[in-house]
């Protein structure tokens, strides 16, 4: 039965908050909801940050812009939730090319001050776009409504999040087994080495740059249904680098890390709301003792215990994106 | 009249950017990372100096003295902490090595600013001007004593700096290193020291500025974020190559700044910054000055 | 397979169940013959920590006090005390903490508007009774609102006041703004433009200034060249200080009015000199200074409760809540419930706002209790109390 258990662990982890929800008081599923939405982020960031080995400073941004396009069709022209998450991650995906694009012609870092000024500029122009974004007021998002029904709690949301998410995970799992998942890794690892393997590298950069932004505009399209009201301090520096630790203490370059950084990073500080003073201290010193010490992630840790089994990144998918089956070398870290 | 008062002001706040950015630049170029931990170093140093100065009562130079000797140091220990164990990890490739230690100074920009407030997060504090008198007057121009002494200890540092690396062994080690890691740890140059000492002589830059700066704002734990995002500004217009360069982009970035302000729009001084990273890293990535191959410090 | 893990989830989902079913089923949440539960929310750390403890304390210490002489209707009151870091999600989390878990009969918290917005929705849904502790922003208890309350000054309404008291000196014709755009600064501009045109000044714009500007010197030349009559000062007090010191040393010398933003007693220790501060005044939500006789109750009460905190103008702004929040317990009777709260809360008439300059008057569509604020100067390098006639 453990065997089942260990190779089946994401699916019993959707059951399992499945089951939970029955028993969860509001606080509680509050905070699985938010777990699951940061699951989604996380996912996202760790697709470019472990996976391809961008570093990009903007995704609290790509977030924000996620947030605020999804809640304003909603509330401005009336779309359906149903079309206004995925168009929310478009519009992410859209903007996160057009910086994408850019961004690539400068070299590795300078990709990390770059992205970091973009957040700045998303940052301001939702405080000074005011027609447009209500400025520093905020803007209250709408209940989503199915069928005549409007999900408005914190047990109704849960299953729109708990679905997205479980196919966002999915999405994850059947890119990072394809060519490009794999492309990813090849030019984390070396970029002259990809190129001369026939790799397309501008334009699978281009690519992360997109699906990672994509990830992050429906995980802020899903973060705004679970507070019911969006402000820009919602999506600062800190919401970026909150997401970092989840990748990095999680797991970069795995695809169950996110799960368990989101998880930790989200229950923690709650188990942790007398000691509140040493937060900020606290991140901080996971997100460095993690890099140093632990640098493949809880994942890692555990694959490497034996108590989770490796990740395989090729696939059993047909088509076009057949690849030979093998095991994940590539799950080195970043 | 208001041109060189603004010109005067707009010259001052550049010396601090430059300062600030030029601490960027030699970590940039030892470790080919942006230490986004930067700003806490300015932060810090700003309150070593008001410990020294207000709590323990030490005179106003000594005080600037023990501020200086503890930027260093912080600098030092810094890099010998959190930085180094990545830096030396080698089963890890040359990418995945620069985004950890990235991500190291992004954990330090955190855990410093919340150490900060332990002590500093309840009132922000500050810290009397080097001296009493606080304004001058030349010819009807007003202008201030502490931003005369910014702009003279920018200049006398960023010259002393650049004779640094040209005159000293040391500084021409440190250059060696930047040029060639490799080929300076063969002709037995070693390295550890070399980024402890870049490390160091980083933070007293940032710590300098943060020093400088404090009389004219105030001192509380955040005080560092919109600092490290100026100074990367000049340190990108400098082209993250030259001391001399950097000097210059932070004055380009202190002048444009407040004529912009003042004639154009006050509400853009925010973004300016981000802006000018922006611009200069995806159209001319090499800075204001010369060419990709420019002479690294 | 897929049994065994149907197996484990369902045994997994029995030990969550039985560890989170000790919820009592209480009569009315957060009532025991003896006590009453109330939750509060502040910013306890992070940036936002300079209006944490103080404000929570300055509250927290009128319970204190009730409490030490017998408490209400035999009850006691006992504070759960939450941080929001003034963050929306963890403040989001503090609140259904608080509601589902600690089961508080109501709230008194909030201290910066964004980060309590979207517990506005919750606390209306959940039908708990709340009193803002010191978050400004309007909206928080905008109607229709039938749970929400706030006893002291809103963040608009300061700028009617500053625009009457202008009127009053009919030298001065021209207004221009200089201020923060923040969220703080942000929700006491509408107001306030409106207020200076309804006045019939003129009205000439709103020059932008940094929350962390370490210097002026453009928003000052600026506002020279525009030649006003006066200036109002809608910034946090690290940037006012830099504004003040600025204007002074580039000789802009028109009388600044200042929001409730920035406290001239604070202000005057911040730039450690009377003389920028000359042609100051300043809206405050309080009675007097801290050192004259209308405050000496309070501060004699901070002293004695909370000995360590900093007797500051930041100590009194949450006082005025919980006195409210008292009066309506002790008039809703021994018999409590959430709604004969809400109703008691919105029967108050004209009670005295303790360190407030107003006096606190609820109504059942409308939930702000304290709209009036006094206006202080400096005057001979002293400061003095103006009056509170300007609403």
């Amino acid at each position: 039965m453990l065997a089942a258990v260990r190779s089946n662990i994401l699916p019993l982890f959707f059951v399992l908050l499945f089951g939970l929800s029955f028993t969860t008081d509001a606080y509680a599923q509050y905070l699985i909801n938010l777990m699951l939405v940061y699951v989604v982020v996380a996912q996202g960031l760790n697709l470019i940050l472990g996976f391809a080995g961008m570093f990009a400073f903007a995704h609290g941004a790509f977030m924000a812009i996620g947030a605020y396009v999804s809640a304003l069709l909603m509330n401005k022209f009336g779309v359906s939730y149903l079309v206004a998450m995925p168009a929310a991650g478009l519009a992410a995906a859209l903007v996160g090319c057009s910086i994408g694009i850019p961004a690539i012609r400068v070299s590795g870092l300078y990709l990390a001050m770059v992205t970091m000024g973009f957040s700045e500029i998303v940052q301001w122009i939702l405080r000074n776009w005011k027609p447009v974004t209500s400025g520093t007021d905020g803007i209250s998002v709408a209940s989503p409504v199915f069928f005549g029904v409007e999900l408005s709690d914190d047990f109704q949301t849960f299953y729109i999040i708990l679905a997205v998410c479980a196919v966002m995970t999915a999405l994850a799992q059947f890119i990072i087994r394809s060519r490009l998942g794999r492309a990813f890794v090849a030019i984390r690892d070396s970029e002259i080495a990809a190129q001369s393997s026939g790799i397309n590298v501008a334009r699978t950069k281009v690519l992360a740059f997109a699906i990672s932004a994509f990830y992050a505009g429906v995980g802020g399209s899903l973060f705004s249904l679970t507070q019911h009201y969006i402000n820009p301090d919602n999506f600062n520096l800190y919401q970026t680098i909150m997401q970092f630790c989840m990748v990095i203490v999680g797991g970069a370059s795995s695809l169950i890390g996110p799960f368990i950084g989101a998880t930790i990073l989200t229950w923690l500080p709650e188990l942790l709301r007398n000691a509140q003073a040493f937060q900020e201290i606290g991140f901080g010193l996971l997100l460095i003792v993690f890099v140093i010490f632990v640098p493949k992630g809880l994942a890692g840790l555990l694959i490497d215990k034996g108590i989770l089994p490796r990740e395989e990144y090729s696939s059993r998918v047909r088509g076009k994106w057949v690849v030979r089956k093998e095991r994940a070398e590539g799950s080195e870290r970043t | 009249m208001e041109i060189a008062t603004l010109l005067s002001v707009g010259v001052s706040n550049g010396c601090l950017y430059g300062l600030v950015g030029l601490g960027l630049v030699l970590v940039y170029n030892a470790q080919g990372i942006p230490n986004f931990a930067h700003g806490e170093l300015f932060m810090a140093s700003a309150f070593a100096a008001y410990t020294a100065n207000i709590l323990f009562g030490l005179s106003y130079a000594l005080s600037m003295l023990v501020a200086i000797v503890f930027a260093f140091a912080l600098g030092v220990v810094v890099e010998f902490l959190a930085i180094r164990p990545i830096a030396m990890n080698r089963s890890l490739g040359r990418a995945s090595t620069e985004v950890a230690i990235v991500l190291s100074t992004v954990g330090l920009m955190i855990a410093i600013k919340g150490l900060a407030r332990i002590p500093w997060g309840d009132s922000v504090r500050k810290l009397p001007a080097a001296f009493s008198t606080e304004t001058i007057s030349v010819g009807g121009l007003v202008l201030s004593t502490q931003r005369l002494l910014i702009i003279v200890v920018a200049f006398v540092l960023t010259i002393a700096i650049s004779l640094f690396f040209s005159k000293t062994s040391l500084g021409k080690k440190m250059r060696a290193t930047s040029q060639n890691t490799a080929g300076a740890m063969l002709v037995g140059i070693n390295t550890g020291h070399i980024y402890s000492a870049t490390w160091g002589l980083a933070a007293i830059c940032g710590g300098v500025a943060g020093i400088l700066a404090a009389p004219l704002i105030f001192l509380y734990p955040d005080m560092g974020t919109r600092m490290l995002l100026k100074g990367f500004a000049a340190a990108c217009l400098g082209g993250f190559g030259s001391v001399g360069g950097v000097f210059v982009g932070g004055l380009v970035m202190g002048i444009v700044e407040i004529f912009f302000g003042r004639y154009l729009a006050t509400s853009m001084m925010d973004i300016f910054a981000p802006i000018i990273i922006i611009v200069v890293l995806l159209f001319r990535p090499q800075g204001l000055f010369g060419s990709r191959s420019a002479v690294r410090v | 397979m897929m049994k065994s893990s149907l197996k484990l989830t369902a045994a997994a989902a029995v030990a969550a169940f039985i560890a989170t079913s000790d919820i009592a089923l209480a009569e009315e949440a957060g009532l025991t013959d003896t006590t009453i539960k109330i939750g509060m929310i502040g910013s306890l750390t992070g940036p936002a920590a300079l209006w944490g403890w103080p404000t929570i304390n300055g509250a927290k210490m009128v319970y204190d006090d009730i409490n030490a002489n017998g408490g209400i209707n035999g009850r006691k009151i006992e504070l759960v005390i939450e941080d929001s870091q003034c963050q929306a999600p963890l403040a989001l989390a503090a609140a259904k903490k608080l509601i589902s878990r600690d089961e508080v009969f109501m709230l008194h918290g909030g201290s910066c508007s964004g980060a309590i917005l979207p517990v506005r929705d919750l606390v209306l849904k959940e039908k708990v009774p709340m009193m803002v502790l010191v978050a400004t922003a309007d909206e928080i208890v905008a109607q229709p609102n039938g749970y929400i309350y706030r006893a002291f000054l809103p963040g608009s309404y300061d700028g009617e006041i500053i625009a009457n008291f202008i009127a009053t000196s009919p030298q001065l014709k021209k207004v221009v703004v200089v201020g923060n755009t923040d969220a703080v600064a942000n929700v006491r501009y509408p107001k306030l433009e409106e207020s200076i045109k309804a006045n019939n000044l003129e009205y000439l714009g709103l020059e932008p200034l940094e929350v962390e500007a370490t210097d002026a010197t453009a928003q000052v030349l600026k506002v020279k060249s525009l030649n006003p009559d006066a200036v109002v000062l809608v910034a946090r007090p690290e940037a006012s200080a830099v504004f003040l010191k600025d204007a002074a040393k580039l000789g802009l010398d028109v009388p600044v009015f200042g929001s409730t933003l920035v406290d001239l007693q604070d202000l005057l220790e911040r730039i450690g000199d009377p003389k920028p501060m000359a042609n100051m005044n300043v809206v405050s939500f309080y009675k007097s200074t801290l050192t004259e006789a209308p405050m000496a109750r309070w501060v004699d009460m901070l002293k004695k409760y909370y000995p360590d905190d900093k007797v500051q103008a930041a100590a009194f702004y949450g006082t005025s809540g919980a006195l409210a929040v008292v009066e309506a317990l002790k008039r809703a009777g021994p018999d409590l419930s959430r709604e004969k709260m809400v109703q008691a809360l919105s029967e108050i008439k004209d009670m005295d706002g303790g360190p407030m300059a107003c006096s606190v008057t609820f109504a059942a569509d409308d939930h702000e209790g304290c709209k009036t604020g006094s206006i202080w100067g400096m005057r001979d390098g002293n400061i003095t109390a103006l009056g509170d006639s300007w609403k």
